[in-house]
């Protein structure tokens, strides 16, 4: 595998402890921008959101709805003017009304939105290969790093990569972040060297995590404890300081982030009139709902106020479902509705949510962030009615399941309302003539909205550029 | 030429020291003693009296490394295996001493970390082999080996009939027990009603691979085999101690005619796992052709269990074991490292007809185990340049939950284990199903421990949550928190406190504070504070000398908190 352009040592004295103020580090790599990725907004301060759907969604029912019923047994609906994507029926189409009492507009349904969403139709994690990628554990490779081999977590990679943290000069800057613990969704953490984003479960654990003083400890004893650490990390082969660093690393984040941790706008659900960046925990209560997923998506976006450059939120769905929330091989026309209403209520709330903080750069965070989503698969192996026996649905890699149709959003993407590559209505095999957007090139694009370059690790990946300029 | 080239970068195993910086600790004299180091280390290495440890021998190796090796004697497999890139490049891995031993094999087998007194009691006067033999006769050692079974099976009662799932517990219990052969487990362990009772359809033949072959299972694969299960189903079923009970179930109607291609497979020769109905024609739900597992013959079971007795076959399955224990143990892919490795340990399971005590025994009386992690290695950031992780011992990152019930019996208040079967214990009419969790006051389980250890990735859920070792700055948030908790709580005769470790509240001389600080680090880690992190100790005593709001008796409580959650004590 490629190495790593940046200095890990000079990463471990600047960005560890998340103090971004030192000087210039090296940086030797010249990036390859490909033509295509020109287009990209590319910013610092840029935001990433990701949502990742544990289990491998069945995402076509719900952004490429126009295709038969063997696919998308839900049907389809309109969408607001814009639109040329299927937006699914299994999603609620009238506006979320718990904002109202708190004197705010009512969070418009997906249908009123669906204009500022691209749909990216055919991402498939190996593009050219004969045939899709249809167990867990190599599509998690693929989500989780953007190897089929599996390898360090995405947003570790941004942790290591991204200027805010390499560079310093953003003062105190919240490193990246993953909430969740699904099995497809804490991958996206698996440390690059000793560096590991912040690993949250949930809005609510964290609370547990954080406890009433934030890990305060005195000085003398931050003193001791390190002097305790510095020989356990100096006695060791360098694979075991690797590891040991993190736990090092750790404690100075810590120590860096006390006063973040202090701030009751970080208990989204505990402390109602915590508030930040213009919105109380009450009022994102309000705007995201309060599911699992809405919560956690609150403490997401305090993290992105704090400066984060990226946080990805493990959405588990239907929780009842045998091996993961959307994992829907059996009983899914009674669990996936639900799965998806919850999903596009969340979706709706961030972007009501984002366009009402303001951003230290000048406008609000919908303008300096985008919002996309991952997962497994899709699903196949369905009958005309849409289900197999179970009346679920499965992943063999064929076209159904191959060919995902992912959602990217946000104030970033200028051709929202767009569906880009095509899928055969009756079989889902590739239209022709229709590009195909692998996963890596999807985190790619990501990437490059953060400003981070990607070919020394993702060699020859030009990143998707189509829901730009 | 590789092998002798790869020789001259290594590092050296640190001589380990484990003297106080004025030889006054207490631990000095027992507590880090070694035997000596290279191949015969193997039977002797542990608690010896021996003076210290040489450091890594990377002396010439003459000649090629398998001539190296053919005059060298083992008595361990693994040893012998591993010798070309090890002894025969010229490394001799010292020993680990008696008190890193103790606490690899203490964690690793008994899943807690020794106190000193339990250093004393059970580990002082033995040699490392005689541990193994005394930890792998206790039942403990059994139950940390079904714990992690319990993870590969995602064992949960919210899901499974919890009487299922106390069976195949007991049943991984007897294998590493040495009662039941992997072999014979892999065949009714894949159709046991405890497995089948948690996943359905393709994902039986995923997580059986998963089990038993080490790897995911291909979509082919997974259609392809599926028909080997089909005839399993589950029914609801009244349990007073489980409301959401089911019971698994044959349906014998699932392949009947047309249909019997359903129950064939034809990936691992020509099988079928069919079950005539015994009334024809007979459709009805529950009725004569749905046959409760329990009322199953001796005949029919050995139908069913056609794709445990298959999976057994695979070149893959002894493979697949034996990369996990050197996984478990060593902590890192020792099988794709070291092939010869693996191999030596297949074999051996052939000639023991899958034994797996005889598996673990060889990994942990091996130098591979037994050698110690304190390494000399000259820095670099490229990881290409390392030294191979078999050169020095294993160090691995606590289990959240064993850590936190070390935790809490330093802390002087031990807990009892999480139920690995259950992480979330159901009820029916009559009250909770059996389990071993404490019980609280109004009679539900006490999960207090569970859901801390839930907050690192300990005792998971194992439908949202799945086993991990979380390191990072919210695990060292999270483990300051429980700390500060544990700390606070501990009273004077708590053993993190071990001889109350403040003599006088008010005297903060140097001597005191080191004392205090020496005192907490032994109890958990039975030694003191070793001579390579004095200078870091020193820094913060004197600033909590001149730190006014810094007393004797905070000094101590703060002691505690940071050897708790110190690299020392996590990793071992």
């Amino acid at each position: 595998m490629p190495k790593l352009s940046t200095n890990r040592r000079n990463f471990l004295k600047l960005g560890l402890g998340g103090i971004a103020t030192a000087a210039v580090a090296p940086h030797l790599w010249i990036p390859r921008i490909s033509r295509a990725g020109m287009d990209i907004p590319r910013s610092r301060h840029n935001h990433m959101l990701l949502f990742n759907l544990d289990g491998g969604a069945r995402t076509v029912p719900m952004f490429n709805g126009d295709v038969d019923a063997m696919w998308n047994p839900y049907g389809t609906q309109s969408g607001s003017p814009g639109t040329e994507w299927g937006v699914g029926a299994v999603f609620d189409n009238m506006p979320y009304q718990d904002t109202v009492a708190m004197g705010m507009a009512a969070v418009p349904p997906i249908t009123a939105i669906s204009h500022e969403i691209a749909v990216l139709a055919t991402i498939d994690h190996t593009p050219g290969a004969s045939s899709g990628v249809g167990d867990h554990q190599t599509a998690r490779n693929w989500i989780g790093s953007g190897f089929g081999e599996g390898g360090p977590g995405i947003i570790s990679r941004i942790y290591s990569g991204h200027k805010n943290y390499t560079e310093g000069g953003g003062g105190l800057v919240f490193p990246p972040a993953v909430i969740g613990t699904g099995q497809a969704t804490t991958p996206l953490g698996i440390p690059h060297g000793s560096i590991t984003p912040v690993m949250v479960p949930s809005h609510a654990e964290f609370v547990a995590q954080n406890g009433d003083d934030a890990g305060g400890q005195p000085a003398w004893a931050r003193a001791l404890e390190a002097g305790l650490d510095g020989y356990a990390v100096s006695s060791r082969s360098n694979r075991h300081k690797q590891v040991i660093s993190r736990l090092a690393n750790g404690k100075a984040n810590v120590e860096a982030f006390r006063n973040v941790f202090l701030d009751p706008a970080l208990k989204v659900e505990a402390e109602p009139t915590g508030s930040a960046n213009g919105l109380t925990n009450a009022q994102l209560a309000a705007i995201l709902g309060t599911s699992q997923l809405g919560r956690d998506t609150a403490l997401a976006l305090r993290f992105l106020g704090y400066g984060s450059a990226a946080v990805c939120i493990g959405d588990a769905g239907n929780a009842a479902a045998s091996v993961g929330g959307w994992d829907t091989h059996s009983g899914e026309m009674t669990a996936y509705p639900d799965s998806a209403k919850n999903l596009a209520r969340v979706l709706c709330g961030v972007n009501y949510a984002l366009k009402l903080m303001p951003h230290p750069e000048g406008g609000t965070y919908w303008d300096h962030t985008i919002i996309g989503c991952v997962t497994e698969f899709g699903r196949d192996n369905v009958m005309d009615n849409g289900y197999n026996s179970g009346g679920g649905s499965d992943h063999t890699g064929g076209p159904g399941s191959r060919y995902q149709a992912y959602f990217v959003t946000g104030g970033l993407v200028t051709k929202g309302g767009k569906i880009f590559g095509r899928t055969d209505p009756s079989t889902m095999d590739l239209m022709p003539g229709e590009p195909v957007f692998g996963t890596t090139a999807l985190y790619a694009m990501l990437f490059a909205a953060l400003d981070i370059e990607t070919e020394s690790f993702w060699p020859g990946i030009a990143p998707v550029d189509v829901v730009f300029g | 030429m590789q092998r002798a080239a790869h020789r001259v970068s290594i590092g050296v195993v640190l001589a380990l020291c484990a003297c106080h910086r004025d030889d006054s600790g207490h631990a000095g004299d027992d507590g880090a003693d070694s035997g000596t180091g290279g191949t015969e280390a193997s039977a002797t290495a542990g608690t010896g009296d021996t003076a210290a440890t040489e450091g890594a021998d990377s002396g010439d190796a003459t000649g090629d490394p398998v001539d190296v090796c053919s005059t060298i004697e083992f008595d361990n497999v693994i040893d012998q295996a591993a010798c070309p890139d090890i002894q025969g490049i010229g490394v001799n891995p010292p020993p680990a001493d008696g008190v890193e031993i103790c606490r690899r094999l203490y964690i690793d087998l008994l899943g807690e970390s020794p106190t000193d007194v339990e250093y004393e009691q059970h580990c002082k006067y033995h040699t490392a082999d005689e541990l193994v033999d005394d930890f792998m006769a206790r039942p403990e050692y059994i139950r940390t080996s079904q714990r992690m079974w319990a993870d590969l099976f995602q064992m949960n009662s919210a899901v499974t009939h919890y009487a299922y799932i106390a069976e195949l517990d007991a049943m991984v219990g007897q294998v590493y027990a040495g009662t039941m052969t992997l072999g014979q487990f892999a065949g009714i362990a894949a159709t046991h009603p405890g497995f089948l009772g948690r996943w359905d359809g393709n994902d039986l033949v995923a997580f059986s691979f998963r089990a038993f072959l080490g790897r995911e299972a291909t979509p082919a694969e997974r259609l392809a085999l599926e028909p080997l299960w089909h005839l399993w189903e589950e029914r609801p079923v009244a349990d007073p101690y489980q409301s959401n009970a089911k019971n698994v179930v044959v349906d014998t109607l699932n392949c009947v005619a047309p249909n019997e291609a359903d129950c064939h497979s034809d990936f691992w020769g020509d099988e079928t796992v069919l079950i005539a109905p015994p009334a024809p024609g007979d459709q009805s739900d529950p009725g004569p052709n749905i046959l409760d597992q329990s009322t199953l013959t001796d005949q029919q079971w050995g139908t069913l269990r056609k794709p445990g007795v298959l999976i057994a076959q695979q070149a893959a399955f002894y493979e697949s074991y034996v990369d996990r224990a050197l996984m478990r143990y060593l902590g890192y892919d020792a099988g794709a490292a070291l092939p010869l490795v693996r191999q030596a340990l297949v074999d051996l399971m052939t000639q023991t007809d899958g034994n797996v005590r005889a598996v673990d025994y060889q990994i942990l009386t091996s130098i591979l185990y037994q050698s110690t992690n304190r390494y000399d290695e000259t820095e670099t950031p490229d990881d290409e340049d390392w030294d191979p992780p078999y050169l020095s011992g294993p160090l691995k990152q606590m289990d959240a939950e064993d850590w936190l019930r070390s935790a809490y019996k330093l802390a002087g208040a031990p807990k009892l284990a999480c139920d690995h079967r259950y992480p979330e214990v159901q009820s029916g009419a009559m009250g909770f199903h059996p389990h071993t969790y404490a019980t609280m006051p109004n009679g539900s389980p006490d999960y207090e421990l569970r859901d801390k250890a839930q907050l690192l990735g300990g005792c998971p859920d194992r439908v949202a949550q799945f086993r991990e070792s979380r390191t990072g700055l919210i695990a060292a948030l999270t483990q300051a928190t429980l700390t500060a908790e544990l700390c606070a709580m501990a009273g004077a005769s708590a053993p993190i406190y071990p001889f109350a470790v403040v003599d006088d509240p008010n005297d903060k001389s140097e001597e005191a504070l080191w004392e205090a600080v020496d005192q907490v680090y032994s109890a958990a880690l039975i030694r003191p504070v070793m001579d390579g992190a004095t200078d870091g100790v020193d820094e913060g005593i004197t600033l909590c000398r001149d730190d006014l709001e810094c007393t004797p008796t905070e000094f101590a409580v703060q002691a505690c908190r940071l050897v708790l959650k110190s690299a020392d004590f996590i990793y071992y």
